[in-house]
C-alpha cells in the first residue's frame, strides 16, 4: 500500500524534493552572502545592537541588500503550508473519486482506513520534512543577522512569528488534513483546492485573532504622562477615565495639552482622562504561545483526520 | 454462515433516494459455475455487485461473500470485482498496474496476471491511459484474476468493447474459469453472447429475481409454441409471454415436451428467447 501511495504521488513528491533542494541551496547562499556582508563590513558588534553610533551606515547597506530578500523569504515559508493543503492535500482522494478509481482501491483487499492514512502519510511526513528544513535554514540565515534584519521588528511582529518556531509545522499538517478533507467531501480536485486554499485562509486568520486567548496581552496601567513598561510588542494602548475603565478620546479635545507635571494631568483631567493603560508581550510568551498554537493546530487536524476516516468508511459509495 | 457458498442474498433490499433499486432479493449462487447476472438497465446488476464488494450498503436483508458480510475492510480476499467503468490508474504502466495488484492483496500471483496480460498482447510498458478499450479490459481482468479469487464479479464487462475484442475477453474468461475452477459472475445485457458460455442463469427485473436456475433446466423446462393468428395457447401449461401479429401467434410456455395443444407447433427456445420472454411479462418470479 505504501508503495501505491508512493506511486501515485510521485509527481507531487518530486516537486516537494525540488523545492527542498532549490529553496534549500538559495536559503543556504544567502546566508553565507549577508554573513560575508557583516564580517566584511565589521558589523558583529551590530548584530546585538544596531542602534550604537558606529552601526549606523553599515546598517543601511545591509538593509537595503537584504531586509526585502528576508521579508520575501518568510512569505515564500509563510505560504508553503497553503500551497501543501492546495496541491498535496485536496487532490489525494478528490482525484480518485473523480476518475472513479477509489473503487478500483476499495474492492482490492486494502481497508479503507488503512488506505487513508497510508496515502495521507505518505504525503504528510515528506511535508513536515520540507517545512521544517526550510524554516530551520531561513531562522538560521535571519537569526545570524540579529537586529540587523528582519528580527529588529522582534518575535512577535507576525511575519516572524509566524515563520519562527514550530507553528509552520503544524500550520502544514493541519493544511493537508483539511485539503483531505474538503476533497473528499466535494469530489472534484479542483474545486476542492480552491476551497482547501480559502477555508485554510480563514482559519489562520480567526485563530491569529484569537492568540490573546490563549496566552493572554500583559497589561499595565498607570497615570496620565508616566511612562508605562513596556515589552517585546506593544499591543494596544490608550486612556481610562476616573473609573479606571478604558475609554476613547477625541484627539481634538487633548491636542493642546503641552504642559508636563500636574498641569498636564490637570489638562487631561478636562478630557475626562485619569490614567492610560497599555498591553504587551514580553519574551517569555513566545513558547507557550507557538505551543498552544501548535497544539491546538494538530488537534484541529486529528480531528479533521478522523471525520474523512469516518465519512470515507460511512458515506462513500 | 456457509463458507462454500460463493455469493448468497437473504432478502437483501437497497433504498436510494429515487426508490428500491433491489428489494427482496434472495439468491444462492453455486460454486464453479459462469453466472450470468441479466436484466435491463436499471434491473439492480450493478446495486447487486455494489452491495457483494461492499462498496454499498444493504437497506434490508442480508448479503454474503463466502459466508462473510463485506466490509469496510476490502472485499473479501478470495474475491475480485471488476467495475463496469473498468477503474484503473491512468498514469501507471500495465506493468505498475499489476504490481499495484501484488501489492494490495494478501495472496497475488505476479506470474499467472503477466501472462494473462501478455498473452493479451498489451504491452508491458505502456500506460494505461494511452490502452484501447478492449486492451485496457485485460489488464483490468488480469488485476481481478491475479489475486486467485475463487468468485469473479464482473459488472458489464463487454460493453464498450468492439465484437472482436467481446469474443476475445469471453474466451479468456470462460477458459480462466474452466481452468482454475472459480466462480465468474457476469452482469450483461446482451444475451446472445451468453448463451454456451455460461451455465447458470440470474435474471432481475425491477429490482427483484425474476429467474434463477441452471441454463439447461431453464431451457428444458420452457417452449416456444407457434399457432394461429388471435389465439392463446390452451392447455395446463403457464404461458410466460404471447406475441401475436396477422401471421400468427407465438407464445413461450412453462410445460414439458408432451404437452402441445392441437394446431400448435412446439420448439426449444434459445436462452435469449426464455430471458427476452420474462422480460416482457413482467410476471411474478418463477424458479426453474
Amino acid at each position: 500500500m505504501i508503495w501505491a501511495a508512493w506511486r501515485q504521488q510521485r509527481a507531487q513528491l518530486l516537486v516537494m524534493a525540488v523545492t527542498l533542494v532549490v529553496g534549500g541551496a538559495v536559503l543556504a547562499w544567502l546566508w553565507t552572502g549577508s554573513q560575508g556582508v557583516i564580517e566584511q563590513n565589521g558589523l558583529g558588534p551590530c548584530v546585538a545592537d544596531a542602534h550604537q553610533a558606529q552601526c549606523r551606515k553599515g546598517v543601511q547597506d545591509f538593509q537595503g541588500r537584504y531586509y526585502d530578500l528576508m521579508k520575501c523569504a518568510q512569505v515564500a515559508c509563510l505560504v508553503l503550508p497553503a500551497l501543501a493543503g492546495a496541491f498535496m492535500g485536496a487532490p489525494l482522494v478528490a482525484r480518485e473519486l473523480e476518475q472513479g478509481t477509489y473503487v478500483l482501491a476499495f474492492t482490492q483487499s486494502v481497508g479503507r482506513t488503512r488506505w487513508l492514512l497510508t496515502k495521507v502519510a505518505v504525503s504528510l511526513l515528506p511535508m513536515i520534512v520540507l517545512v521544517a528544513a526550510l524554516l530551520v535554514l531561513l531562522r538560521g540565515w535571519i537569526g545570524s543577522a540579529g537586529q540587523l534584519g528582519v528580527d529588529g521588528q522582534g518575535a512577535f511582529q507576525w511575519l516572524n512569528y509566524d515563520t519562527s518556531g514550530f507553528v509552520s509545522v503544524a500550520y502544514a499538517v493541519f493544511a493537508v488534513t483539511l485539503g483531505v478533507l474538503v476533497g473528499l467531501l466535494v469530489r472534484r480536485t479542483v474545486p476542492a483546492m480552491a476551497l482547501a486554499l480559502g477555508l485554510f485562509l480563514v482559519v489562520r486568520l480567526v485563530l491569529a485573532a484569537l492568540r490573546p486567548v490563549l496566552v493572554p496581552f500583559h497589561r499595565v496601567t498607570g497615570g496620565v504622562g508616566q511612562q508605562l513598561a513596556a515589552g517585546e510588542r506593544v499591543a494596544g494602548a490608550g486612556f481610562l477615565n476616573s473609573a479606571g475603565q478604558p475609554i476613547t478620546v477625541d484627539s481634538l479635545k487633548i491636542r493642546d495639552c503641552t504642559e508636563t507635571g500636574t498641569a498636564l494631568e490637570a489638562c487631561y483631567q478636562k478630557a475626562g482622562v485619569a490614567g492610560q493603560w497599555a498591553e504587551y508581550r514580553v519574551a517569555g510568551d513566545f513558547w507557550p504561545l507557538q505551543g498552544l498554537e501548535s497544539a491546538l493546530y494538530l488537534c484541529l487536524a486529528a480531528a479533521l483526520l478522523a471525520a474523512a476516516v469516518w465519512w470515507l468508511r460511512e458515506r462513500v459509495r | 454462515m456457509d463458507q462454500s457458498v460463493p455469493l448468497a442474498a437473504a432478502g437483501l433490499g437497497k433504498k436510494y433516494l429515487r426508490g428500491w433499486a433491489l428489494r427482496d432479493c434472495t439468491l444462492s449462487v453455486p460454486a464453479h459455475r459462469v453466472v450470468a447476472l441479466v436484466g435491463p438497465n436499471g434491473a439492480g446488476k450493478s446495486t447487486l455487485m455494489g452491495l457483494a464488494t461492499g462498496m454499498t450498503s444493504a437497506t434490508a436483508g442480508s448479503i454474503e461473500v463466502f459466508g462473510e458480510r463485506p466490509g469496510g475492510r476490502g472485499v473479501h480476499p478470495k474475491l475480485a470485482f471488476l467495475g463496469q467503468h473498468k477503474p484503473l490508474y491512468p498514469q501507471l504502466t500495465v506493468a505498475e498496474t499489476l504490481h499495484l495488484g501484488g501489492r494490495m492483496n494478501p495472496t497475488w500471483d505476479q506470474h499467472y496476471a503477466r501472462s494473462l496480460v501478455e498473452r493479451a498482447q498489451v504491452p508491458l510498458t505502456a500506460k494505461v491511459g494511452t490502452l484501447s478499450g478492449g486492451q485496457r479490459t485485460r489488464v483490468a481482468l488480469a488485476l481481478a484474476l491475479g489475486k486467485r479469487p475463487e468468485l469473479v464479479l464482473l459488472d458489464e464487462p463487454l460493453a464498450d468493447l468492439d465484437p472482436l475484442a467481446r469474443q476475445q475477453t469471453l474466451h479468456t474468461l470462460v477458459r480462466e474459469a474452466e481452468q482454475t475452477g472459480i466462480t465468474v459472475v457476469l452482469s450483461s445485457h446482451v444475451l446472445a453472447e451468453l448463451q454456451g458460455v455460461c451455465d447458470h442463469l440470474v435474471l432481475l427485473n425491477r429490482g427483484s429475481v425474476q429467474l434463477d436456475g441452471e441454463v439447461a433446466h431453464l431451457l428444458a423446462a420452457h417452449r416456444w409454441l407457434v399457432g394461429p393468428p388471435g389465439q392463446q395457447p390452451r392447455g395446463p401449461a403457464p404461458v410466460v409471454d404471447v406475441q401475436s401479429s396477422a401471421r400468427g401467434t407465438a407464445a413461450l410456455v412453462r410445460a414439458a415436451v408432451s404437452q402441445v395443444p392441437e394446431g400448435w407447433r412446439a420448439s426449444a427456445p434459445s436462452l435469449e428467447d426464455v430471458v427476452l420472454a420474462y422480460m416482457r411479462s413482467n410476471g411474478e418470479g418463477v424458479a426453474a
